[in-house]
């Protein structure tokens, strides 16, 4: 029985966050299969159930962006459709250290 | 923005969320075995428990709701005839099932059938390393039970199942031995904390860990991360280096319970009417209970530190444990009465001198110990 909010981490995060390479925009991406997010007032949360890994999304923005990813023939036609070019940056690195915890990956046509 | 945790998640988290994170719902009263540290005081099935209609109509709420998974308990939950017509229900609607067993009733068949069941984890409950340490907490027999149903989930093929284990007094000492036992089976060990709730409330005092005892796991989790605790011991991120976790008090902010009859509580740990918050049955279900009852917005008002303010630790406890003080009779905003930095102590001997009253939770659906062995008494005699 759990306490609190058993996030239940099966390992810490494979991102290097002092060298980050960012994940190859011109790819088309979407939401990992087995991935469920649920919109919360802070943005959103996104649960793994292959690695049973909970996620916090905190930019609304981005947890919009996430469900609807796969829609785009890349991930840089979603950022454009979708987010101001300003943010374009630190999306990108968001959405690759989601790549890297396995919430998103490339959409295999 | 980000994707991981960050210090100020906990304060968003705080002021609740549109669902539970983790909802733990005990399925049944009803136990084969009478553990002294039972969380729910569980025994005999209650006659209100919520038939299958209505449990399978609470996944749906669930599911609705975007609950991504249930903590399902008891109680044991294997002793509920429509066990797996539930567990069905939970799966086709992609709620995801962890639930805890004493494996008595968890046969080959059961094994099987677990094996080819996506969306469920399985705890089997052991409190000892060997048969002495746990049989003396969880009853005769029980580890060589809980030992024969992980050897079945082995050999079906489960998969990584968890080993469940109470941290004691009398097993923390065991943990190596505890984590060598999960590595022989691939599967992966959970270590939570003892609560003096249910019949907890009356073992709590002898079998809670020794400060000492709790200053050695602070440091054992830290050396095996990859040990789940469900951020049971956030209490001891007092000592120093945070636990990872969310280092928060979950009561009706990101956690709930829900009882076999509906009840629900703000945590697994306070099985008490002071933390009722509502039934599933009544108007509006169990959204309306977490998005409306009073006790729930009450729990999510910012709290204070009480007599934590002068504690430069407190960002790193927040006070630990609601229930753990509650059912030892300290103030909820005061410290832990198992504070690593000692000041429960303090409180639980102030408390002792100036005999404050100690909230029972009362014996709940234990068994009821048999009057008398022995025959019964008659009297014969010819029809006049």
């Amino acid at each position: 029985m759990a306490c609190a909010a058993s996030t239940e981490p099966s390992g810490r995060p494979n991102i290097n966050s002092t060298a980050p390479m960012l994940i190859d925009l011109t790819q088309a991406w979407a939401l990992s299969s087995g991935v469920a997010v649920r919109h919360e007032a802070f943005g959103a949360l996104a649960y793994d159930y292959r690695s049973r890994r909970l996620s916090c999304l905190t930019d609304q923005a981005l947890a919009d962006l996430l469900p609807a990813l796969g829609r785009y023939p890349s991930a840089q036609a979603a950022l454009d459709a979708t987010v101001p070019i300003t943010r374009h940056p630190s999306f990108a690195r968001a959405l690759t250290g989601l790549a890297a915890s396995g919430v998103i990956c490339v959409d295999e046509p | 923005m980000s994707t991981s945790p960050e210090p100020r998640l906990a304060e968003r988290f705080s002021g609740g969320l549109s669902a539970p994170i983790c909802l733990t719902w005990e399925l049944t009263y009803s136990c084969n075995l009478a553990c002294v540290h039972c969380l729910s005081s569980s025994g005999r099935r209650d006659p209100r428990e919520l038939s299958t209609a209505q449990a399978t109509a609470l996944i749906q709420e669930f599911a609705a709701l975007g609950v991504f998974y249930v903590n399902v308990g008891g109680g044991e939950p294997l002793l509920r005839p429509d066990f797996f017509d539930l567990l069905g229900a939970a799966v086709e609607h992609q709620v995801g099932v962890k639930f805890s067993t004493n494996g008595y009733r968890l046969d080959a068949a059961a094994a099987t059938r677990l094996a080819g069941t996506d969306y469920v984890d399985v705890q089997i409950s052991i409190d000892g390393a060997d048969a002495a340490t746990n049989d003396s907490v969880r009853g005769p027999g029980s580890f060589a039970a809980a030992r024969a149903a992980m050897d079945r989930l082995a050999c079906a093929g489960f998969g990584p199942f968890k080993i469940s284990v109470v941290v004691t007094r009398e097993n923390a000492d065991q943990l190596d031995a505890f984590d060598s036992l999960a590595a022989s089976y691939g599967a992966q060990l959970r270590l939570t904390r003892l609560r003096p709730a249910g019949r907890g409330a009356d073992s709590w005092e002898r079998l809670h860990p020794s400060a000492e005892q709790q200053r050695s796991l602070y440091r054992w989790l830290h050396e095996h991360p990859e040990v789940l605790t469900g951020d049971s011991f956030f209490h001891l991120s007092a000592l120093g280096e945070p636990l990872p976790g969310l280092n928060l008090c979950g009561a009706g902010r990101v956690v709930c319970l829900i009882d076999p009859v509906g009840d629900v509580y703000a945590c697994p740990f306070v099985m008490h009417e002071q933390f009722l918050a509502g039934n599933v049955l009544g108007a509006g279900g169990f959204t309306s209970v977490w998005r409306e009852s009073r006790l729930f917005a009450e729990l999510r008002a910012p709290g204070t530190a009480g007599a934590c303010t002068s504690c430069g630790a407190y960002d790193a406890c927040r006070g630990g444990c609601l229930a753990s003080k509650f059912f030892t009779g300290l103030p909820l905003d005061g410290p832990d009465p198992e504070c690593a930095l000692g000041h429960g102590e303090v409180a639980l001997e102030a408390a002792r001198l100036a005999a404050t009253a100690v909230p029972h939770p009362g014996d709940g659906h234990s068994r009821r110990p048999r009057r008398s062995g022995g025959p019964v008494p008659v009297t014969l005699s010819r029809r006049p």
